[in-house]
């Protein structure tokens, strides 16, 4: 959080609505998304309960539990949850692209033109799929508690996406509510954006209400069922419990089917607000301008899928309970240095999230008050290094001799800072440049910054190692690495009680 | 003149004290500078029937039924056939010598047995158990004085004898998966443990012996991965019980808390609506947006902070250096306010923060 | 005329002419009864008053007869004031009206079955003391019920509802002090060695030499390695190794110190000898305690008290007499 961030809450929590904390979207909005809303039973690890599916909004999958505490109905569930997203996600590896190869032995790769999205409507979501990965990726599907063929296969997608999620620049599977708040400040705290009814409540009131209102209303768990995956106890005491028990002692088949059909209506019931809310959030983030690396980051992800759907076709085993140490260490490196990328991406792409950077004084931005393109100096031998003034009003942090400074409009050219001096409460920061001017003396026209001109100056950069140098396909992190012994399928795994 | 115990009935509105639990004793160390809470415990008001009474009622604390008897089933396995699990556990896990197989039932025998007259009873057993007496002891009765009442609680278990230590042992059916829990509800475990770990403690000073003897490490069972096996781990608790220890003395100089406080305000929830909640603003709150899911005038305190920073949460609010409301935050941005001398840094970040805000949204 | 419908709890048959009515297979309970509760705002369910389950009675034999047109007409009412009351936030009317929907709905299903045959039960042959009575004769030491529906359906064929033995013991209790040794053998109660109060939950049988129903503070433990030993030599007679018994058996072997390589099917052999070992441990301290007690049990309690227990009060001056 910063100052930023802290301003724009305050601004809604006067105005009444929420307020833009970024200029564009960094997020990939997919036209074609699978949207995932989730519920367990209480009291149980991750017992599926309900679900709605499905890949248009019109258009749910209802997917319900009756007897949520018989292990044989959890895995009929989820064998229909798998038939519902594996076909989604297969209908994303028919279209290939090739890539010229990055180096020169090397052949030239294959990715997919379009990777899936999943949406789910909060973190719960996709600490879900993470569970329901592990519950299920280990399955086997022939001998004692054999599962269908899909069941294993579901649980290596979940445990992929929920890996996936852990990365903030990856976008293959979203958290409706941290999707919206990576762009909209609301007038009440974190907390309480974390529940998506509320969310959206500062972010678009339902017509004729305040975002207060609607926010106090999302608070309603009658109002507004809560968005899962955990139910509301009033819910579970007054409509579920009841409902269950009726199952249990239906007298007749005629019955069953009939209390069932109330409990599947009880509990999409429970689903659909919060159903429809995910979807109108795809909406209106999609309706926003995607940033200039948006296109960029996603290719990345549709590497990784290509890559994970090549593991699968090859040896496809479950990915390992816990990382290796050398697992373990390659993702936290990967993590850092996605996220530092991730950072001066937004950062180039959007002036307020530049705008973070200036106010912790990491960055300035200024007009240009003096230019002198064709500046050198006499290292070995003479060589082009053009100078100029900004000024800035910001609060810089930079000092003389800080190098490697560039302005997000010319990624190439590096800058450093000769001196700085303060008159009337700005700084005038003099700049000396490299690179991006061609190889002459004379750099040619628009190469350097021309006095008058507004440029923008900080630490970020971007390393170029995102899609051309990710390890090449027998290399992907699960092999890598390795799990720490070859996988062997123990029958322990599959006898593992699921509670 | 009016003594302490007095005006605090007098302050819940006469009738008995709200019997605390290890949940509530818990959720008092959460909001430790806030003298409202510290007043209302202290008075042992029914605060769920206040924030009911002024418009805002509370759900903390509810909990699915379904959870609830998932809760005891997961205890009751356990616990069944003498303690067999959990032995299996002990011995596995801590090393826990074969010999030491003793169970004793402390629970309660039925009607006719008096709270204090149960609560005599597990003293006694604790107190001669020695080494080689006694290794479990089922829902053995403890007790905390909280500001001069004793509030009686009952931990899951009390193992005797590691190594010549008191274990409270704390029975949660959330589950270990591949070696790790969910954060939170661990903390939150973790504290309601500290609170047994206390009264045990204070069980054996009364009897005369060390408190010593009890273990700053609680022992956790939960069922394992996705089955229905248990698994225990030790945690330490030494933090939870210093806060907790801290709260409960500030809750035992309570007089001098209710010198701050008119003599004629009381919170009886059976006042007229408007006349509580005029009573509950005499004493000051310290509302933070972690109130919502630890103290039960959450949302009534929500309420009334409106308009204040505070209820952006603790780091906006530091992030706006510290300013309280939310207009003056905006004003000292927008520069129609000249800023106080403690406000000049910060108002100065926000000028530069509006600006940026601004410059970048007109664009 | 007579009448059957099937009720939560059971079956019941309604005489009208005679205005009698039985109830068979359950008690009525009010613990299991699944008369929903009726508000929000207290976080207990409602207790309903006794006049209420007549009501329902009387709904549910209503419904046989009421035309389902009516009850359709209800049940979209009740939908249509649940959404207005969802409108305009009244959450009392709310879960009042849920309430009323549910049983409306449920009204409706009976009416539709209306008075469908009760299903048969699929039950052991015997009565249920006696089942109780061979699986507690396997096992040879007191046991909760849980443990006693487990040995049953592991070696009797045929499954027992745990929760049906509740009210058992008191049956006995009340049938031993009506017509003393009526019978060949009661269900009774273990006793604790400090109070000889009965203990919570575990059934035992009157034959029992008394020591054996006394429990001291190791008897949970000796107990439990008794019952695996003798568990697993059943598990060794011809044809008694099902999957129930194996299972019951592996239950048993998790709790022992090396009764059980954990990969492997579990060895009943193996079983026997690792409780065997760990009962030496306790044997002695066990049996010293337990003789205590039992001796002092024989002195100061009466027949009735020697198999059910002292009432709880009328010992409580021993508590610290234990060592
Ligand atoms: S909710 Fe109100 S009374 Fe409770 S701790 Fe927070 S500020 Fe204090």
């Amino acid at each position: 959080m910063s100052t930023l961030t802290a301003l724009a809450r305050v601004q809604a929590a006067h105005h009444g609505a929420a307020q833009q904390i970024c200029t564009v979207r960094h997020l990939h909005v997919h036209d074609r998304p699978l949207v995932l809303v989730p519920l367990t039973l209480a009291g149980e690890t991750n017992a599926p309960l309900a679900a709605m599916v499905g890949d248009r909004h019109g258009n749910p999958q209802v997917l319900v539990v009756p007897r949520p505490r018989l292990r044989e109905q959890r895995f009929v569930f989820v064998e229909r949850l798998a038939n519902i997203v594996l076909s989604y996600v297969d209908g994303f590896t028919d279209d290939v692209e090739t890539l010229p190869a990055k180096r020169k032995d090397d052949e030239p790769r294959q990715r997919f033109t379009d990777a899936p999205q999943v949406w789910v409507p909060n973190p719960g979501g996709v600490e879900y799929l993470r569970l329901m990965g592990r519950m299920t990726r280990f399955r086997q599907t022939t001998g004692d508690y054999a599962v269908a063929a899909g069941v294993p296969q579901l649980g290596k997608w979940a445990t992929w996406l929920a890996e996936q999620a852990e990365y903030p620049d990856s976008s293959v599977l979203v958290a409706a509510t941290q999707a919206l708040t990576g762009f909209w400040a609301t007038g009440q705290s974190s907390l309480e954006d974390g529940n998506l009814a509320a969310l959206m409540g500062w972010i678009a009131p339902p017509a004729g209400m305040t975002a207060e209102q609607a926010a106090a209303t999302a608070e309603d768990p009658i109002l507004c069922p809560p968005a899962g995956p955990a139910t509301d106890p009033q819910f579970d005491r007054l409509v579920l419990a009841p409902a269950l028990r009726d199952l249990e002692e239906a007298p007749s088949d005629a019955v069953r089917v009939r209390v069932q059909e109330r409990l599947t209506l009880a509990l999409r019931e429970q689903m659909q607000p919060t159903w429809d809310r995910v979807w109108q959030a795809i909406g209106l983030l999609g309706a926003q301008q995607p940033g200039g690396s948006v296109e960029q980051r996603w290719a990345a992800d549709r590497d990784r899928f290509s890559d994970f759907v090549a593991y699968l076709r090859d040896t496809g085993h479950p990915q390992a309970k816990r990382d290796s140490a050398v697992l373990g260490a390659r993702k936290l490196h990967d993590m850092e240095r996605r996220l530092a990328n991730f950072e001066a991406q937004r950062a180039f792409d959007d002036p307020l999230v530049m705008g973070e950077q200036r106010m912790t004084g990491e960055a300035f931005t200024g007009i240009v008050t003096w230019s002198d393109p064709l500046r050198t100096v006499t290292l070995s031998r003479r060589v082009l290094r053009p100078g100029i003034v900004v000024e800035t009003e910001d609060p810089l942090r930079l000092v003389a001799g800080d190098a490697d400074l560039r302005d997000p409009q010319r990624p190439n050219q590096k800058a450093s800072i000769l001196r700085l001096s303060e008159s009337a409460g700005k700084i005038s920061v003099s700049l000396e440049l490299q690179g991006g001017t061609g190889s002459g003396l004379t750099a040619p026209p628009g190469s350097v910054p021309a006095v008058g001109e507004r440029v923008t100056y900080s630490r970020l950069q971007v390393s170029y190692m995102s899609p051309g140098q990710f390890p090449a396909r027998d290399q992907t992190p699960w092999t890598h690495g390795g799990p720490p012994q070859p996988y062997a399928p123990a029958t322990s795994d599959a006898a593992e009680d699921w509670s | 003149m009016e003594n302490t115990e007095q005006r605090l009935s007098r302050l819940r509105g006469g009738g008995d004290p709200e019997a605390h639990n290890a949940r509530t004793i818990a959720a008092m160390t959460r909001n430790p500078g806030c003298v409202r809470r510290a007043i209302m415990d202290a008075a042992g008001v029914d605060k769920p029937a206040v924030a009911a009474a002024v418009g805002h009622p509370t759900s903390i604390g509810r909990l699915s039924d379904f959870a609830v008897s998932r809760g005891i089933s997961f205890e009751t396995r356990v616990k069944s056939e003498g303690c067999a699990e959990l032995l299996r556990l002990l011995r596995e896990q801590l090393g826990l010598p074969v010999p030491q197989a003793h169970y004793e039932d402390l629970g309660s025998t039925g009607k006719g047995e008096t709270v204090s007259g149960r609560y005599l009873r597990s003293k006694a057993m604790l107190d001669t158990a020695e080494q080689g007496t006694g290794t479990l002891f089922d829902h053995p009765l403890l007790r905390l004085s909280i500001s001069g009442v004793w509030a009686y609680l009952e931990p899951d278990l009390v193992a005797f004898q590691l190594g010549e230590k008191f274990y409270v042992i704390e029975i949660k059916s959330f589950p270990v998966i591949d070696g790790v829990a969910d954060a939170s509800k661990v903390a939150a475990s973790v504290t309601q443990s500290a609170v047994y770990v206390l009264a045990l403690q204070s069980l054996l000073s009364e009897a005369g012996r060390d408190p010593g003897l009890v273990s700053h490490e609680v022992i956790l069972v939960c069922p394992k991965d996705f089955s229905n096996q248990a698994t225990a781990t030790l945690v330490d608790v030494r933090k939870p019980l210093a806060a907790l220890r801290r709260q409960l003395s500030r809750m035992d100089n309570i007089a001098a808390l209710l010198h701050l406080l008119p003599a004629n305000v009381t919170f009886d929830p059976e006042l007229p609506a408007m006349e509580l909640a005029q009573a509950l603003t005499q004493a000051s709150a310290r509302y933070s947006p972690e109130c919502l899911a630890a103290c039960e005038m959450g949302s009534f305190c929500r309420a009334e902070a409106k308009g204040s920073t505070a209820i952006l949460g603790r780091t906006v609010r530091e992030d706006l250096g510290g300013v309280d409301a939310v207009s003056t935050a905006l004003e000292l941005a927008t520069g129609r306010l000249q800023p106080t001398k403690d406000l000049l840094q910060a108002a100065h970040v926000l000028r530069l923060a509006q600006r940026m805000r601004t410059e970048a949204l007109a664009r | 005329m007579q009448l059957r419908a099937a009720t939560p709890s059971g079956t019941m048959d309604l005489d009208l002419r005679r205005g009698s009515f039985t109830v068979t297979l359950n008690a009525i309970c009010w613990k299991c009864s699944p008369l929903p509760a009726s508000g929000f705002s207290s976080g207990e369910p409602a207790k309903p008053k006794t006049g209420e389950y007549w009501k329902r009675v009387g709904v549910w034999y209503g419904a046989g007869v009421s035309s389902m047109d009516d009850l359709e007409r209800t049940i979209s009412g009740l939908r249509k004031q649940i959404r207005q009351s969802v409108a305009s936030n009244d959450h009392a009317t709310l879960a009042e009206l849920r309430v009323k929907l549910r049983q409306a709905e449920k009204q409706w299903d009976e009416a539709l079955d209306e008075l469908a045959p009760a299903a048969p039960a699929t039950m052991s042959l015997l009565p249920l003391r006696e089942q109780v009575h061979q699986a507690l004769t396997v096992l040879t030491v007191a046991a909760a019920p849980k443990l006693i529906a487990a040995v049953h359906e592991a070696f009797f064929a045929g499954a027992m509802a745990g929760g049906q033995l509740t009210h058992l013991r008191r049956d006995e209790e009340r049938s031993f002090r009506s017509a003393p040794h009526a019978r060949p053998y009661y269900l009774c109660s273990a006793v604790t060695a400090d109070r000889l109060t009965p203990v919570r939950g575990l059934l035992a049988v009157s034959t029992w030499p008394l020591e054996r129903r006394v429990i001291g503070s190791l008897s949970p433990r000796v107990d439990f390695l008794t019952a695996a030993i003798r568990v697993a030599e059943h598990v060794l007679r011809p044809g008694a190794a099902g999957p129930h018994a194996l299972q019951l058996l592996r239950r048993f072997a998790a709790s022992i110190p090396g009764a059980w390589a954990d990969a492997d099917e579990v060895s009943p052999d193996m079983v026997m000898r690792a409780a065997r070992a760990e009962l030496d441990v306790h044997d002695h301290s066990d049996r010293v305690q337990r003789r205590a007690a039992a001796a002092r049990a024989s002195k100061q309690l009466d027949e009735s008290q020697q198999l059910f227990g002292a009432a709880p009060l009328g010992v409580a001056r021993q508590a610290g007499e234990r060592r």
